[in-house]
């Protein structure tokens, strides 16, 4: 049993932690923590590039740069992306990053409606202020970090999995049908490539683009951003009509509608630091997690995907929130909470930082430099992404014959540098032809893209869990709980429903 | 639309039942999955299938159907705001878009990005939605001296040199 520490180290962690803010706006670092921002914010607007590719680009730079400055262009530029990639995901329905997928389901039809200003600004404050919760989460918790992540296991894993994939069902609005169908067909794509059990090779037709199954983001791309761009082209028609007339004052509204949306957005910014600490998933989950949870919990679920503030909210907090939680098992243990945590980890060993217990003794000032980097980077990546907003949502009136051809360029070279390849291309093709028929034909694509991400990864824990555990798995602690949580999401607004009508019935 | 969307669905059930078959011959760890959510989806998509038979002939019994050809009685080509997608629009018009997109997939495998982004640009510009040739040079040009320089020079990212080049 710990001991509750005693007033004088309170008093001198208190004191690191504020000179911790003094020592990341000296002029060298917060230069850097600003230029790590402008990066992660380009690289997130840009389809396909991400965070990943944002840090793995400056990770070399930081080598002669003292440990502050260092930490500060990496964290500047990890905190910046999610927000960078919710202005594409809203204004041409392209997630810039794989964060910010779920954003598009309702991000960008609020742009077609006049309200893109809008859902900036609700982007804009749920990821600057789910930003700083996740740092907060991770200032506070390092000290009890070490059981609540050994607590995590395969079965866990497995039913948070379980959890996200009952969303199909919210997502799919009156198509249930439909979207079953396409939830299931986007489970079988994401079981493309080696099996990760026995090894075999699995529906890759001896391709060996297929060897790592089907990547993720040039899908999304496909299914979004070339789908909707062959639409308008067919249609002929502007994202924003020219008899849609941007609503003023959005900007406001975006802000006043996270607050009147408060409790949402602090259960999404909770659920995004806990997926960021479960280690190696990061914003990427945490964003359709928070979306289903959003619909799942929503007194009218069929209004998901028409463009409401609920569905920005929700994955914007979480993305943002994630990379909070992601700092804490990768600083605290070393084993990264996500993807670009990879990368920060490679920046620890080229600066001779070992993360563990030795860097939360030793060199602690750099820790809560980190966290406060993350709270400051998330508001000022807010901040010029809003200052640069008018430029954004007028490009949304460009006449479509202008639009259309150089969205689908952008999209199709960002599917492209995801990995370098060129079956990305054909498969962002693939997805956008497949994605304009799904569109015209009235079947949900959501349900699709979260079968993609889920399905290998519910597989994989779900051999893992019955090697160690057994088929007893679903009887431990906390899957347990997790269970009765996807009981009450799958059934409970059945039984609201049929209590609703017995009630009616009765009066 | 009813046929399109047979069409469409036959094509799912057939990608489903080919995922199934091809599964079986996996070791039994390698199947489970892809035959335990397979199995199911293949059921459900026969279910639509006999619901969209059963909609078909509600729909010819009741006079409907007009817009099998794909034009939407009294529509004016796809051109109404706000209507989201047009039901009606021609299938010529959509595969030519697809085409377009398709061609524009094949010049970034022949020739690179670094060449094929401003052809296509000013081609689907200039030809197919008949722009003028200034509008057409500028936006070939700006769209692609800014993703080069965006992509090539500042984000490092090399692009593709195509395998004719």
């Amino acid at each position: 049993m710990p001991c509750p520490p005693s007033l004088q180290e309170v008093v001198s962690v208190l004191s690191q932690a504020f000179h911790g803010i003094g020592a990341l706006f000296a002029l060298q670092p917060f230069f850097y923590m600003l230029l790590g921002i402008v990066v992660g914010l380009a690289f997130g607007v840009a389809p396909g590039l991400g965070g990943i590719t944002a840090m793995a680009i400056l990770v070399p730079l930081t080598y002669k740069l003292d440990q502050t400055s260092a930490f500060a262009l990496l964290i500047g530029a990890a905190s910046a992306v999610a927000f960078g990639g919710s202005v594409s995901a809203i204004l041409i329905n392209t997630p810039g990053t794989n964060q910010n997928v779920a954003t598009c389901l309702d991000g960008y039809p609020m742009t077609r409606r006049g309200e893109g200003r809008r859902a900036i600004g609700i982007s804009a404050t749920a990821s600057a202020l789910g930003g700083v919760i996740g740092a907060v989460v991770l200032l506070a918790l390092i000290p009890v970090m070490h059981s609540i992540v050994l607590a995590f296991a395969p079965p866990e894993y497995f039913m948070l999995c379980l959890l996200g994939l009952t969303a199909i069902a919210g997502v799919s609005g009156k198509n249930m049908l439909k979207g079953l169908v396409m939830g299931g067909l986007g489970m079988l794509l994401s079981f493309v490539g080696y099996d990760p059990v026995t090894g075999t090779l699995r529906y890759t037709f001896n391709l060996l683009y297929l060897y790592d199954g089907i990547d993720i983001v040039a899908a999304v791309i496909g299914l979004f951003a070339v789908a909707e761009m062959i639409s308008l082209m067919v249609e002929g028609q502007t994202i924003v009509s020219k008899n849609v007339v941007e609503k003023p004052g959005g900007l406001l509204e975006g802000v006043k509608d996270v607050f009147r949306h408060w409790w949402l957005f602090v259960r999404s910014s909770i659920i995004g630091t806990v997926i960021g600490i479960i280690p190696g998933v990061g914003g990427g989950t945490a964003n359709v997690v928070a979306y289903s949870h959003a619909v799942q919990t929503s007194r009218h679920p069929e209004r998901f995907g028409t463009g409401i503030p609920e569905g920005v909210i929700a994955p914007e907090s979480a993305n943002n929130a994630s990379f909070g939680g992601a700092l804490v098992p990768t600083v605290a243990f070393g084993i990264p909470g996500s993807e670009m945590c990879v990368v920060l980890l490679g920046a620890f060993m080229l600066h001779g930082l070992v993360p563990g217990p030795e860097m939360l003794k030793e060199h602690v000032d750099l820790v809560f430099q980190m966290a406060w980097g993350v709270v400051f980077a998330n508001i000022i990546a807010s901040l010029i992404g809003v200052a640069l907003m008018s430029w954004l949502v007028k490009m949304c009136s460009v006449r479509v014959s202008l639009l259309a051809p150089s969205v689908i360029a952008i999209a199709l070279l960002g599917a492209y540098a995801t990995a370098g390849s060129v079956g990305d291309v054909v498969v962002a093709l693939i997805f956008g032809v497949f994605g304009y028929w799904m569109k015209k034909l009235d079947y949900p694509r959501a349900p699709l893209m979260i079968g993609l991400v889920l399905g290998n990864l519910a597989e994989v824990n779900f051999h893992l869990s019955m090697q160690i555990y057994g088929p007893g798995f679903l009887f431990r602690p906390i899957s347990l709980v997790i269970l009765v949580a996807i009981l009450v999401f799958a059934f409970g607004p059945y039984v609201q429903r049929m209590a609703g009508a017995r009630r009616r019935a009765s009066a | 639309m009813k046929v399109r969307e047979t069409a469409f669905v036959s094509v799912v059930a057939v990608v489903v039942l080919g995922f199934i078959i091809v599964g079986m011959g996996y070791l039994p760890q390698a199947r489970l999955a892809p035959l335990v959510i397979g199995v199911p989806t293949l059921a459900l998509m026969l279910i639509n299938m006999w619901a969209l038979g059963l909609s078909g002939r509600r729909s010819v019994s009741r006079g409907e159907g007009t817009a099998e050809g794909g034009v939407r009685p009294g529509g004016n080509g796809g051109n109404d705001a706000g209507t989201g997608c047009d039901e009606g629009a021609p299938l010529a018009r959509e595969l030519s878009i697809i085409g377009w997109i398709i061609g524009f997939a094949l010049a970034i495998w022949l020739i690179g990005f670094t060449l094929a982004i401003p052809l296509f640009l000013f081609l689907m510009a200039r030809v197919r939605f008949r722009e003028s040739a200034a509008a057409s040079i500028g936006l070939a040009l700006i769209v692609g001296a800014g993703l080069y320089l965006a992509f090539n020079v500042l984000l490092k990212v090399p692009m593709s040199c195509g395998i004719l080049l």
